[in-house]
């Protein structure tokens, strides 16, 4: 390990190189920059893996039980173990995904689920994605550079290889895939943030990176455009577009992101798209909440992996509780993501508190809020020294045949001495995440 | 072993990806011969002819707006504001390259992003067209790497098209002679051969006729070389 410290700029050179990049976008302009690299890996005992495995297996399987019983049967919500209103009023709830039952049944392909360790050693989930989760491809080009620059480190130490996720990705696809069809990534274009990913993953995966001209539905299938006319039906699209920027037809009628009648060739079962519409109902702050009552109700098991102590405003005793200690929790939007909307309340003046308070009061279905976890610092290079960061790890959890669980993971960083949001918007950087196998 | 499908291999490309493909060899060559033809006009400009550029300048069809040899080569080679520089040049290169990333590969990309980080270091602003020759060393591997990584011919040779046919646009421009237009013809139409879907036939079949000895500085054929690629 301390070979990859001595060795940084050669690492940083490699990045360079290989155009390790992400997109920004500030003041309305478009910013592409280096995702800064932390050379010194996280490294998981094989203990803690085990359990931080097991556990996201059980969240993933439960939240597409939780997507396929919502869009159908709604035996959660007649059950009173989740309130209809935190369904129906999530923005990531789709009317027309009611009675749509994607190929496999399988909803949430690719999970991003983020986690923490707090001080006292235990893995802690802080939300799931489960719509168009990024960052794997960062991790698994870092350890391209990082065994290219230091192959000794790798010898000394016994670490999963995390350079498999492009064939996981291919295996899930080929898993969905609609009458062998042909497999694509639709990207939104060269300007979307994680435009990297979306191309070093089709490298990587020998999938066609498609965008949105490139297809086109024509009686209820979706077909890539070849020259002069020619067509090849598409069986699976691994989508990097937003549910409302997918289908003008069907959604957002402005997006030129989209196909016209998508919606249309995936409801009728013509296509597999990855992830499926609609998951983000699942993901939603509000329903984080209910993660561990879900596990319960359709697995019949106690939750292996805990949330943090999260209060919802929406019932009246949370709300009382989280008014009379905002300033010691956080508060989140939970219309918003990457580290969007995101307030401590003791960094909030009379003002602030008092406006939120407020908002709390008029629309408790917006809001969360969150004791605030205390997770440990990582070690990070600035310059010649060695500080310490908070850091949060995103795993990646696979659902095909069987849901697997990414030998690795995305562990980002804050750059900043006081703060606790990672997120690579809000200018962190990322690690290498070592899984080990003894 | 359980092995992948490969059902991406010979499936057709879309009309987008084709003009990508195309335009990504334009560029490139594009890059490769103006520091080439460059090179040569620096070297006139030390003991023959100091306004040499303006030579240059005519050959390429660009407008004259350079105060002075120095103003010259500080916009022309490193001014990403000036669209027609060298580094927007790169640029273009690696915007479509970026787009074919799956199908160039990221070995093949490099060069790119290489060139332009060169490009962009103050020091070797400062060597001005001498600091260049790594450029013209990233193009070569560049072209190397095409050859050597991209299995699938139909990419390869929509690529190969662009190259040759912007060489031999570029070629024309700065006089050379015959035969040496003949040769590079004959090397852009093995790519058009195999892949007869890029090429305007009519326009080929016309450019032939006018690819004389005493026709081809003609600007009408610099126009037909314009206009053979279609999708």
């Amino acid at each position: 390990m301390y070979s990859l410290v001595k060795q940084r700029d050669t690492v940083n050179k490699w990045m360079e190189r290989f155009g390790v990049r992400f997109g920004i976008y500030k003041s309305g302009n478009f910013h592409e920059q280096l995702f800064p690299f932390d050379p010194i890996p996280r490294v998981i005992s094989h203990k803690d893996w085990v359990e931080i495995e097991a556990g996201l297996i059980q969240r993933v399987n439960a939240l597409n039980m939780f997507l396929e019983d919502v869009y159908n049967e709604k035996e959660i919500v007649k059950e009173g173990i989740i309130p209809e209103e935190f369904i129906y009023s999530s923005s990531g709830y789709l009317a027309q995904c009611e009675g749509v039952t994607p190929s496999k049944k399988i909803f949430s392909h690719i999970s991003g689920i983020d986690l923490v360790q707090a001080k006292d050693g235990k893995w802690i989930v802080l939300e799931d994605n489960l719509r168009i989760p990024s960052g794997a491809s960062y991790p698994m080009i870092a350890r391209t550079v990082t065994r290219k620059v230091s192959p000794e480190t790798f010898k000394e130490n016994a670490v999963f290889d995390n350079r498999n996720y492009s064939t996981l990705i291919r295996k899930a696809m080929d898993y969905i895939n609609i009458d062998n069809g042909l497999e694509v990534i639709l990207t939104p274009g060269r300007y979307n943030s994680a435009y990297f990913e979306h191309s070093y993953l089709a490298e990587k995966a020998g999938i066609i990176l498609a965008f949105a001209d490139d297809l086109i539905v024509e009686n209820d299938t979706v077909y890539y455009k070849g020259l002069f006319d020619k067509r090849e039906r598409v069986g699976v699209i691994y989508r990097r577009i937003s549910d409302e920027y997918l289908d003008p037809l069907a959604f957002e009628s402005t997006s030129l992101l989209g196909v016209p009648n998508l919606m249309r060739a995936y409801a009728k079962g013509n296509v597999a798209i990855m992830n499926a519409l609609g998951n983000g109902v699942a993901d939603d702050k509000g329903i984080y909440y209910f993660v561990p009552k879900m596990i319960e109700f359709y697995l019949g098991e106690k939750a292996i992996l805990q949330n943090a102590p999260t209060y919802l405003p929406y019932y009246e005793d949370d709300k009382n509780y989280v008014l009379a200690n905002l300033k010691t929790l956080v508060i989140k939007d939970v219309a918003e993501a990457g580290g969007y909307g995101v307030m401590f309340g003791r960094d909030m003046n009379e003002e602030e508190l008092a406006d939120i308070t407020r908002l709390i009061e008029t629309e408790p279905r917006r809001w969360i809020a969150q004791e605030i976890i205390d997770f440990i610092d990582l070690e990070i290079m600035e310059g010649e020294d060695r500080v310490f960061r908070k850091a949060d790890l995103r795993a990646f959890v696979i659902s095909e045949a069987e849901t697997k669980v990414w030998h690795s993971g995305l562990t980002r960083y804050t750059r900043s001495p006081t703060s606790f949001i990672v997120n690579s918007s809000q200018g962190g950087g990322f690690k290498d995440t070592w899984i080990l196998k003894k | 072993m359980q092995t992948l499908t490969t059902k991406k291999i010979n499936s057709g490309i879309s009309s987008a990806k084709a003009s990508r493909l195309f335009w990504l060899g334009r560029y490139a060559e594009r890059v490769y011969l103006t520091l080439h033809m460059l090179r040569k006009h620096f070297d006139i400009m030390i003991d023959e002819d100091k306004d040499s550029y303006i030579v240059f300048c005519t050959k390429m069809g660009i407008e004259n707006k350079y105060r002075s040899a120095e103003d010259f080569t500080k916009r022309y080679l490193f001014d990403l504001s000036n669209p027609e520089s060298v580094i927007n040049m790169l640029e273009r290169v690696k915007d479509n390259a970026m787009m074919l990333r799956e199908e160039i590969m990221t070995e093949t990309l490099c060069y790119i992003e290489l060139s332009i980080a060169h490009m962009n270091k103050p020091e070797v602003q400062n060597r001005g067209i001498e600091g260049l020759q790594r450029i013209t060393d990233y193009m070569l591997a560049f072209w190397g790497s095409i050859d050597e990584r991209i299995v699938n011919n139909q990419i390869r040779h929509s690529i190969k098209f662009g190259k040759y046919l912007e060489s031999l646009d570029m070629h024309i421009r700065f006089d050379y002679p015959f035969n040496r237009i003949e040769e590079i013809f004959e090397r852009m139409l093995h790519p058009i051969e195999k892949e007869c879907y890029i090429c305007d036939e009519m326009t080929l079949v016309t450019l032939k006729q006018h690819l004389t000895f005493d026709d081809y500085k003609n600007i009408g054929v610099l126009k037909l070389i314009n206009t053979l690629f279609r999708v």
